[in-house]
């Protein structure tokens, strides 16, 4: 009686691995694509900045 | 713009016509420190002629006209040229609609355009691990607004030995150059160094790949529309070491092949102090 029960057990925890690695399979998402586009580092115009103008002449029709 | 004689520049129905540049020393009048030069002016039938001096401005049926920079002696950077602004008298400030003069840099206009080229130019300066670049940057600055009257940097973005990229002018606005051709339309990538002696490195090439790029993506820009500077205007830049990548269609193809993968993505990052 007592092996049965042992044996039925393991034959649980065996059949609920199997269904966990599947589970597993079954629902892993795949990882997102990586963008293969390139990334531009560019450091900002701060420490040299342009003068500021005058007046406002950034809209002169030239 | 920059003007040679015999050139003409149109703005809002306005010809103008730069007949001849006068050295302030061959003027016979006295003033010697200033050169001159001869317009001819046409606008809806009605024709002028008047010599101006160097940093005069003056207003003639609605258009407000300065003469920013004559470059007339020999040995000047960008002999032969001169600099005129012109703009409608509405769309100006009044301040400096009605000034007779051209002033310094903070009153140069500040002209939008729309972008449909990738030109390549080069410092002609060296650039040597260690330098920095931002101070380099802050003199180019400097220099421009005292000796060439220009309110930024030239360029648009400067590219330094890492291939990481400086903002310099905003790309919004043209740019400026000392040579004779016209910068409107033009985005204006600057790969600092001296590239008749130097090799420009991986790095530096897929920056300039990679900027190009986000660009012609951004605005449309055919990758037929790479230029380096010496295709636009007599001068060696960006260097025969650059110039090679446009001339066999290196940088064509490789601009095409980026762009098959998407466009680019600027990474904006704070200045390094």
């Amino acid at each position: 009686m007592g092996s049965t029960t042992i044996a039925i057990k393991s034959a649980m925890l065996a059949a609920s691995a199997v269904a966990l690695i599947a589970c597993t399979f079954v629902t892993k998402k795949p990882a997102p694509s990586k963008s293969t586009a390139p990334v531009v580092r560019i450091y900002k115009h701060a420490a040299w900045s342009p003068i500021p103008p005058r007046a406002s002449t950034a809209t002169a029709s030239a | 713009m920059n003007l040679a004689p015999g050139d003409t520049m149109e703005t809002g129905g306005l010809t103008i016509t730069l007949q001849t540049t006068i050295p302030a020393e061959q003027r016979g009048d006295g003033v010697m420190d200033k050169d001159q030069v001869t317009l001819r002016l046409d606008k809806n039938g009605s024709t002028d002629t008047r010599t101006v001096d160097e940093g005069d401005a003056f207003n003639w049926q609605g258009h407000h006209v300065a003469i920013v920079a004559v470059y007339a002696k020999k040995g000047d950077l960008g002999f032969g040229s001169t600099v005129i602004e012109a703009a409608t008298v509405d769309s100006l400030p009044a301040e400096v609609a009605r000034s007779t003069t051209a002033n310094g840099p903070e009153h140069r206009l500040r002209v939008k355009h729309t972008l449909d080229k990738l030109t390549l130019h080069h410092s002609a300066t060296p650039l040597n691990p260690g330098d920095d670049l931002a101070q380099k940057l802050i003199n180019m600055q400097k220099w421009g607004e005292s000796d060439r009257n220009w309110w930024d940097i030239p360029y648009h973005f400067i590219i330094a030995l890492d291939g990481s990229v400086y903002e310099a002018r905003d790309y919004h606005y043209v740019g400026d150059t000392n040579t004779r051709y016209n910068p409107r339309g033009h985005f204006l990538i600057n790969c600092y160094g001296n590239y008749m002696t130097a090799e420009p490195n991986e790095a530096q090439l897929d920056t300039i790949v990679n900027l190009m790029a986000w660009a012609a993506a951004e605005y449309g820009i055919s990758t037929d529309e790479i230029y380096g500077h010496g295709d636009l205007a007599q001068t060696s830049c960006p260097g025969a070491n650059l110039q090679k990548y446009i001339d066999d269609g290196t940088f064509k193809r490789r601009v095409d092949d980026v762009l098959a993968k998407g466009q680019p993505r600027l990474q904006w990052l704070e200045t390094m102090e």
